[in-house]
């Protein structure tokens, strides 16, 4: 690399289009030209330095069309390579307009080795994002209906959280594309919470903030998108406002406190999924025993029963709350409804026959 | 320092080997870590924090649609201390810029000369801050002067018009009081550009008591937190640090073109700073924070 920041830039261009079809220091590798070249980058200020000049080279050959004019002798090894190292490189200063020009030509084609070249391309979009352009075409792919570029939900999720940060926080499509990755995420529904969770894990560390602001963030974000409401058990659903003694809990929580404590419901959150209320100290020593209780139960199941399923999540919740009542943490109120009445419309049991029609209409 | 959890036990190792084990004196001690930072931190093109010994300080930074970490389009905010260049001006006199060149005569007076230059109009600030930028990136391929401080733009944005200017900057940014006033210029750049970002530990800071340890349990992405010289701030901003980058004029353009005079005068003494700071964190992150010493 220290050899190739030292040729004129005519020289890096042509001997990165030999790189990344295997020739020269890079046929030793065993591996895809382009990871020996991100492997041989050095740390720091200096593989900054080197990135730039890769996309610099990389600017030079899209700027050759290389997906409507020949180029070297494997056309697709060299595409492919090409648009996997733009994909791992963050400069769209030098690569999202010649990347932007590739797409809207929409003549690439073809794949290398079972690998759909315009999959590099939705990669190499996703990383050099230099303006919104694409939030539309993301939310087209969260729906299935980009023509073009193929990807799945997660994939549209993933454009959306790399489009260009507004006010240092995430574009506002990126609610709206976990909504639509929320409905369809999943076919096993054992599996939708978990994976859901790795979506909002990269999300909440895309964006570094406080992780009670981001509990509120979250919920909020829901609310306004309408996610479906399972993805109620992917959250903290026991969150702590900014304003003192302003807590947030599932709504049966909140009418059991309510009936007992006479404290009103300050605000319904995620079309009242959850309620926020401003507790004083009784109800709130009732409210922290039922959060401890509720998330010690979610650590054990994690750890120990393996259970992750949002299905695992109610079946949890229901108990903590029943329990709560029978062993008088708090007075049964005489007009309380049972959780099921909260649960049952949420989050319905899982069921061989239970279509996905039924699946969306949740 | 050793009870820094920050601290690997590599780069805890590479200290003790240096400043030695047995029989140290707080002179001893402080001169050895001086020097250990001089040599290992500051003087180094490869900084101990930018090697493996560091990877726990490590920032992730997210790579298109691959693994989590920052989003690299995040913006980055740096003070650059124009007061604190007087050695690299008056080693650049024949910048091609020509900005420089009055320096030449050794007699001049450097504050008066900086203000002149920094109190100029538009066009010309514009020019001796693209010559500024113009010698530090190619400075810094001779002479290393490590870490970079950097925080989050988003988090440092309600600071930038307050009435006292930059005095507020250094200040909200745990800059230590200087010895005289200090013009710095604001720069905004993007994650993306700095290479690698990491959470910052004592042994990156100097001998400082300026620096302030985070508490454990936060997780990496969220940076060190900078003690606010003022004592008045409600959340803690994150910072990082990184190597030295080359800066681009835009960098100042679209952080507002701004350069002021910051004062040193801060209104609460030293350990009032520290109790301060230390319960915002106790605020902030709960009781564990507590354990930090003040």
């Amino acid at each position: 690399m220290d050899r190739w920041l030292g040729f004129a830039p005519v020289e890096r261009e042509a001997q990165l289009v030999r790189w990344l079809q295997n020739y020269d220091d890079a046929a030793s590798w065993g591996d895809d030209p382009y990871r020996w070249i991100l492997d041989s980058l050095p740390p720091g200020a200096a593989g900054a330095d080197a990135q730039s000049a890769l996309a610099d080279a990389i600017r030079a050959v899209l700027a050759r069309r290389p997906d409507v004019e020949p180029l070297g002798t494997h056309r697709e090894q060299l595409l492919y390579n090409l648009l996997q190292l733009a994909a791992a490189i963050h400069r769209p200063g030098r690569l999202w307009p010649p990347l932007l020009e590739m797409l809207n030509r929409r003549k690439l084609a073809g794949d290398f080795f079972g690998s759909d070249l315009r999959a590099s391309l939705r990669a190499a979009l996703i990383g050099n994002q230099g303006d919104t352009q694409l939030a539309a075409l993301w939310l087209r792919m969260g729906r299935k209906q980009e023509d073009f570029l193929p990807g799945t939900l997660v994939d549209a999720y993933y454009g959306a959280l790399m489009l260009p940060p507004e006010n240092g926080g995430p574009s506002p499509v990126v609610a709206e594309s976990l909504s639509l990755a929320a409905k369809d995420l999943e076919p096993d529904l054992d599996r939708r919470r978990p994976r859901f969770m790795e979506l909002l894990r990269s999300l909440t560390t895309a964006f570094p903030r406080d992780s009670a602001r981001w509990d509120v963030d979250l919920i909020r974000m829901a609310g306004a998108a309408g996610w479906p409401r399972w993805a109620c058990s992917c959250v903290n659903a026991f969150p702590r406002f900014p304003d003192p003694g302003d807590v947030g809990m599932p709504t049966p929580v909140a009418r059991a406190i309510g009936s007992s404590f006479d404290v009103p419901i300050k605000e319904e959150l995620w079309s009242g999924c959850l309620a926020r209320m401003t507790l004083g100290n009784g109800a709130l020593a009732y409210y922290e025993r039922f959060r401890d209780e509720f998330e010690a139960g979610l650590d054990n199941m994690r750890e120990k029963t393996k259970y992750r399923s949002d299905r695992a999540w109610v079946g949890l919740f229901h108990m903590t709350f029943e329990r709560s009542l029978n062993q008088k943490w708090i007075t049964r109120p005489s007009q309380i409804e049972s959780s099921a009445s909260f649960l049952c419309p949420t989050f319905r049991p899982l069921n061989p026959g239970f279509s996905s029609a039924d699946q969306s209409a949740h | 320092m050793v009870d820094d959890y920050r601290v690997p036990q590599s780069r805890e190792n590479l200290l003790l080997k240096s400043v030695g084990t047995a029989g140290i004196g707080a002179a001893k001690l402080k001169e050895g870590f001086t020097n250990f930072f001089k040599s290992n931190i500051r003087g180094s093109q490869t900084p101990d924090f930018i090697l493996p010994v560091n990877a726990p300080n490590r920032v992730p930074v997210r790579g298109g649609a691959e693994g989590d970490g920052l989003q690299p389009g995040l913006s980055l905010v740096r003070l650059l201390n124009l007061t604190g260049l007087e050695r690299v001006y008056r080693n650049h006199t024949r910048h091609a810029s020509g900005e420089f060149n009055s320096l030449e005569d050794h007699t001049k007076d450097f504050t008066v000369w900086l203000r002149d230059k920094c109190q100029a109009g538009d066009a010309e600030l514009e020019r001796f801050i693209a010559a500024t930028l113009d010698m530090l990136n190619n400075d810094r391929k001779k002479h290393a002067y490590q870490p970079v401080w950097a925080a989050r733009w988003d988090e440092f944005k309600p600071y930038l018009d307050h009435p006292e200017g930059a005095t507020r900057w250094r200040q909200a940014l745990g800059l230590k009081p200087d010895s005289r006033p200090c013009w710095y210029a604001v720069l905004k750049y993007k994650v993306g550009e700095v290479g690698s970002l990491f959470r910052p530990s004592q042994l990156d800071a100097d001998w400082s008591g300026y620096h302030f340890p985070s508490p454990a349990g936060v997780p990496v992405w969220r940076g060190g937190f900078p003690m606010d010289c003022r004592g008045e701030s409600d959340r803690p901003l994150s910072e990082y640090v990184h190597q030295q980058i080359d800066h681009r004029l835009d960098h100042w353009t679209l952080a507002g073109r701004r350069v002021k005079l910051g004062l040193m005068n801060d209104p609460l003494g030293f350990q009032a700073l520290r109790r301060r700071h230390h319960d915002l964190l106790v605020n902030h992150f709960g009781e564990a924070a507590r354990q930090w010493r003040l």
